[in-house]
């Protein structure tokens, strides 16, 4: 289960207490169509309450435990543009 | 420059204002995201794969330094250092935060700058030729229309709500460099058999899902009927318009419908009424706009320029990049100087703060503060003295926006694709990245002449690759990225859309193919001709013979 977080748009993952994580590590996962609507429904509180936009269920592979989307989308919504993306500042330039 | 009068400071400073509220109002829980995302819209504002992502309009491609600077400014403060310039002369940015957004609009406004019209089905931004101006092939400085049209455009009440957005682009040199036939309105000066300077329109064109050429709806428009016109079309499209599927919303649909001589019959009937109304445009109106757009302060220059000479014959790289990136200047002794944002490896059109901010010093020595962004995602300083190139040439090329490249095969349009785009069906930008590395040998570059490759994640056609003269589309194959390749299509005055060569083909192999193509015109061409004239003399099927042949 998937989101963008409302103020910043940052791209969060619902975790089995219902926290939303920046990252996959120790999501909640659904085996079943009863386990999924059970997410849904948790998700869709965070979406009424603004916390969450835009919240979708996505399929995932498990490697060695690691949980990793099937659809390429999926993967680059998780891990990032596959090109380098992060141009960090250096501090001289934020002194200015 | 136009500088902004009170009224449009005003109008822009409030919309921030509301803009603040609305999205304080949407973090408390008191608008929901169905309410909100028209409010974001309006305003530029995306939600995307991994962010809000913000459209800022750049009107007409013209930018001073100091809004270039801000721009700088804001990829540093509110995003990860950088923007991405896009195929509709705006700059998008990937990394928004919809908290940070209001404070964002605020200091954009500080500059005369917004993201109003660059969303929603609305006139958009209106983009021209990057080089009006100051091109020696123009007729006449187009983007005092460009204003004009902005100024009547913006906030239109009966224009805000069309079946679908509304894009209009508009040249005033007989070489198109803005791809007007590929607009709902494409506007081109030139001057009729009497010596007049006025308007040919055409209306229809397109690409997305259903790529148009846009057809000649009136040969010749005196220039006092511009915004009757323009107006007279808007009408009949905001009536007979479907809105009843978004695929056939857009303006080419119903042109292609109910054909172009019915279309200027209705447009012609709607015209009439209107024609000697309020919207007549008096000389003295277009001469107030166009002194927004006088000529800078240029100075006579030497015709001999002993030190450009010198670097010229000692220096290969200057000469390449003094033979691509430059072009005829209007005013003896002065240049137009394209900085390339498409050096080896770095995603097409992307600028980081710093980049900004050179080219924004730059201009202000070298360029009376006057910087274009241009629709094949590059930059421009637009008024060089020849006696300042070599200086111009090291410092760009210090940042990595010398690559003698322009109009070449490295020169290439991309969209954000899947890496950024969450309409995306593969990425596009990893691509382009390839194809450079590929073609990194200049002299080869400099053989295979002009050629313009275009990619598009998905048929929404952002990347513009129906006009590619080599265009590729991303497609999803059982959750693998493949691409469909085009040849033959242009975006030129001669403009066409490209004819799809085969089946789609892997993106391991996607590389290979153009390079296959590549090939196949170098054994064929004839003498000088560049690549779409030979696409164009022979057809596709010698590309596809060969290409499909080794696969
Ligand atoms: C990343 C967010 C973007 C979204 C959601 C988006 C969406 C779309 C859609 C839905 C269309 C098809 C319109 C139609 O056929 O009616 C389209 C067309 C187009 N977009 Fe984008 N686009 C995005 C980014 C861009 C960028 C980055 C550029 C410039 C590089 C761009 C330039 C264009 C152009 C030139 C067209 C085709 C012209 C036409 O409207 O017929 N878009 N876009
Ligand atoms: S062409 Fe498709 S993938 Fe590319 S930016 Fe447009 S909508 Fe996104």
């Amino acid at each position: 289960m998937t989101a963008n977080r409302l103020r910043d748009g940052a791209v969060v993952f619902l975790k089995d207490d219902h926290s939303w994580s920046e990252n996959l590590v120790g999501v909640a996962v659904a085996n079943d169509a009863e386990q999924a609507a059970a997410l849904q429904a948790a998700a869709d509180r965070d979406v009424a309450a603004a916390r969450v936009v835009g919240a979708y269920l996505f399929e995932i592979a498990l490697e060695n435990g690691d949980v990793l989307p099937l659809r390429y989308r999926e993967r680059i919504r998780a891990f990032g543009p596959s090109i380098p993306w992060d141009r960090p500042v250096s501090a001289d330039q934020l002194s200015r | 420059m136009y500088a902004y009068d009170e009224y449009d400071q005003a109008i822009v400073d409030q919309r921030v204002s509301q803009f603040r509220d609305q999205v304080r109002r949407r973090i408390a829980g008191e608008l929901s995201e169905d309410e909100f995302r028209p409010l974001r819209l309006q305003n530029g504002l995306y939600l995307q794969l991994h962010a809000y992502m913000l459209r800022i309009a750049v009107p007409y491609g013209t930018l001073s330094s100091a809004q270039l600077r801000q721009l700088g400014y804001i990829a540093r403060r509110y995003d990860r250092n950088y923007g991405h310039f896009t195929t509709r002369q705006n700059i998008q940015f990937n990394w928004i935060k919809l908290e940070e957004t209001p404070d964002l609009l605020a200091d954009l406004a500080r500059v005369q700058m917004h993201g109003i019209q660059t969303s929603g089905n609305c006139i958009r931004n209106i983009t021209a030729d990057q080089y009006a101006g100051a091109a020696a092939d123009e007729i006449e400085d187009g983007r005092v229309y460009c204003e004009i049209m902005r100024q009547w455009s913006t906030f239109h009440p009966e224009f805000s709500f069309l079946p679908r957005k509304f894009k209009i682009a508009l040249t005033g040199s007989p070489n198109d460099r803005a791809a007007v036939r590929v607009h709902d309105i494409g506007i081109r000066m030139h001057r009729n058999a009497a010596g007049e300077i006025g308007f040919e329109v055409m209306v229809g064109g397109g690409q997305g899902r259903t790529p148009m050429i846009a057809k000649t709806i009136r040969e010749f428009l005196p220039k006092e009927h511009l915004l009757s016109y323009l107006e007279a079309i808007l009408r009949v499209y905001n009536q007979f318009g479907r809105r009843d599927n978004l695929f056939k919303a857009r303006i080419k649909i119903l042109v292609h419908e109910i054909g172009v001589e019915k279309m200027r019959a209705a447009v012609e009937d709607e015209w009439q009424q209107i024609k000697d109304g309020p919207l007549v445009l008096p000389q003295a109106t277009i001469d107030a706009i166009a002194a927004h757009f006088a000529p800078p302060d240029y100075r006579p220059q030497a015709a001999e320029q002993p030190e450009v000479e010198r670097l010229r014959r000692s220096d290969g790289e200057f000469a390449l990049w003094e033979r691509t990136n430059l072009f005829p200047h209007k005013v003896p002794g002065y240049v137009i100087v394209n900085a390339s944002l498409k050096p080896e490896g770095l995603a097409p059109g992307d600028a980081t703060a710093e980049q900004m901010e050179i080219v924004a010093d730059l201009a202000d020595r070298y360029s009376f503060s006057e910087v274009r962004v241009t629709h094949a995602q590059n930059l421009v300083l637009p008024h060089v003295a020849v006696k300042d190139l070599p200086e111009v040439w090291r410092r760009l090329r210090e940042i990595g926006f010398a690559t003698p490249n322009l109009g070449l095969i490295t020169d290439i349009i991309a969209c954000p694709g899947l890496d950024y785009c969450s309409l995306a069906n593969a990425r596009s930008i990893p691509v382009a990245q390839r194809l450079t590395h590929r073609f990194s040998d200049l002299a080869r570059v400099h053989d295979i002449g002009e050629l313009q490759i275009k990619i598009s994640g998905c048929i929404n056609a952002c990347g513009h690759h129906h006009v590619g003269h080599i265009g590729i589309l991303g497609v999803e194959k059982n959750g693998e990225e493949f691409y469909q390749i085009t040849l033959g299509g242009s975006a030129d005055q001669d403009a066409s859309i490209g004819t799809i060569l085969g089946p789609a083909v892997s993106s391991k192999a996607v590389i290979d193919a153009v390079d296959n193509l590549i090939g196949t015109y170098l054994d064929i061409r004839q003498g000088r001709e560049t690549f779409l004239h030979t696409v164009r003399r022979v057809g596709v099927a010698p590309f596809k013979e060969r290409l499909y042949a080794t696969a």
